[in-house]
């Protein structure tokens, strides 16, 4: 744990193994840097192969 | 209701969709890749040497005029970060190959022109847009009009009568090539014979595209041509332009080839390996919340392509095996999707196993650009394999199912006869 909260997680793509770091965000679909799991609307889309969030995993 | 599907029971399809015909159409050796990747799933996960070599086959892919060294990369976690480093890994390498056959495509291209050219079509191949635009308006049909024709018998080749003429279908009439005109095309672009014939072929796989861009422009349809040539293309400073007929051109034959391939094999595949399992096909038929994961251990189990290549952009190690620039990488998806490491019993086929990504489709940038529309493809079918095709059974009368296709490219069964009760959807 940092002082900043919780340490950034990350998670893969089912399908295309795209790692989402929260650390890094997605900008070019507007999650800035840092932005939690939790706080990626529903209808985002793995930026490497379309599928949809509740096919990432955490690892 | 209009015919979307192309009956394949003619002689027309001439070496098209048996997977044996197709290889040695091709010039390529059909072991069974399985067998001879045995003897390497306990070795080194990175080797020097070309994967036909270590397998003790006949090289399908790689030829003496490539130069460089070549590596097999045989393990998950290999394979896994040669998939995901495009920097080091690159598709440079099917310029070499598809580019003679299929043009410029996305295949053979890199970073930034690949990404801006696969954005375009991105939007029509993700999950929404194949559960709703490509299921109601092309699978379903595609899929009832087959089986009007499977349920007025009892018996049937599901290869020709099912797993082939649906994909094909789906993916020619869903680009915009009429039904009657998805076999000459295929033909045209799959290019076996003679080089009067692949000329011939190569004026076809012009000729259809041409017209129907001409056609859409004017009049616009509700298929993937239309939004093709009316879709921007971002370039590198940020500013747009149209596609042009030859971009749009070769897009058309990269998908409808890889889209009415693929699919055709690995559903064939799936039915196959459900058939050999009747207590998971039972199971299935049971519990239909299975039909993800059983695709999915399908795809791992056997997948259709057993090698993918990339080029080594810059001096890298892999696994602690160094591999200088100008290298070619052989990844092995047969024996990553079967590490030991990875699943418990690899070779057994098991639909109860935990979801896990795997291969089959590649991944990475590079990963299946159709993917979410073959997983589609393939449940619709499975679920009216299911549901109107009762005491689904092997005909004895025929020859055993069995897996053929070149040994790393084309893998899936020559055929697939089976007896049935049919059940019309009335009594569902």
């Amino acid at each position: 744990m940092s002082d900043a909260g919780p340490e950034y997680r990350q998670y893969s793509c089912l399908f295309c193994g795209h790692i989402y770091d929260e650390a890094e965000g997605d900008p070019d679909s507007g999650l800035a840097p840092g932005t939690r799991w939790e706080d990626i609307p529903e209808d985002w889309c793995c930026p490497m192969c379309s599928a949809g969030k509740a096919d990432f995993e955490l690892i | 209701m209009e015919t979307k599907t192309v009956d394949l029971s003619s002689d027309e399809r001439g070496v098209l969709f048996n997977p044996d015909e197709e290889a040695k159409a091709a010039g390529w050796g059909t072991d069974d890749p399985y067998v001879c990747l045995e003897k390497l799933y306990d070795g080194p996960p990175v080797r020097k040497g070309v994967l036909e070599d270590l397998m003790g086959i006949e090289r399908q892919y790689v030829t003496d005029h490539w130069g460089g060294d070549v590596y097999s990369i045989l393990s998950y976690e290999a394979v896994n970060k040669a998939f995901l480093d495009p920097e080091t890994f690159s598709n440079r390498v099917y310029e070499k190959m598809s580019v003679t056959a299929l043009g410029d495509t996305l295949l053979n291209m890199d970073g930034g022109k690949h990404k801006r050219m696969r954005n375009v079509s991105k939007p029509w191949f993700k999950p929404s847009f194949t559960d709703g635009w490509w299921t109601d308006k092309w699978i379903v049909d595609a899929v009832d009009e087959l089986f009007e024709r499977l349920t007025a018998k009892d018996h049937a080749d599901l290869n020709l009568e099912l797993c082939a003429p649906l994909p094909m279908s789906v993916v020619s009439t869903g680009f915009g090539i009429p039904a009657d005109e998805a076999l000459e095309f295929r033909k045209a672009i799959t290019m076996h014979g003679t080089r009067e014939e692949m000329m011939q072929g190569h004026a076809t796989a012009s000729a259809i595209p041409m017209r129907l861009m001409t056609e859409r422009r004017a009049e616009p349809e509700d298929d993937l041509i239309s939004r093709f040539v009316h879709a921007d293309l971002e370039l590198e400073g940020g500013t747009t332009r149209k596609m042009t007929d030859e971009e749009v051109m070769r897009y058309c034959n990269l998908i409808v080839h890889a889209g009415g391939g693929t699919t055709w094999r690995q559903l064939g595949i799936t039915i196959m390996a459900l058939l050999n399992h009747p207590e998971q096909m039972e199971a299935l038929r049971a519990d239909r919340s299975l039909m993800r994961s059983a695709i999915q251990e399908a795809t791992r189990w056997y997948a259709t392509d057993t090698a993918f290549l990339r080029y080594v952009e810059k001096d890298t190690v892999l696994e602690g095996v160094e591999m200088k620039a100008g290298s070619v990488a052989m990844l092995c998806l047969g024996s990553a999707n079967r590490d030991r490491t990875q699943w418990e019993d690899p070779d057994s086929f098991n639909i109860h196993r935990p979801l896990k990504r795997h291969f089959a489709f590649g991944a990475g940038p590079h990963a299946c650009l159709g993917q979410h529309l073959s997983r589609q493809e393939m449940e619709v079918a499975l679920g009216a394999v299911l549901d109107r095709l009762g005491d689904l059974r092997w005909d004895p009368e025929k020859p055993a199912a069995r897996m053929g296709g070149g040994t790393l490219i084309g893998r899936g069964p020559n055929a697939l006869h089976v007896r049935y009760t049919p059940i019309s959807r009335t009594s569902q």
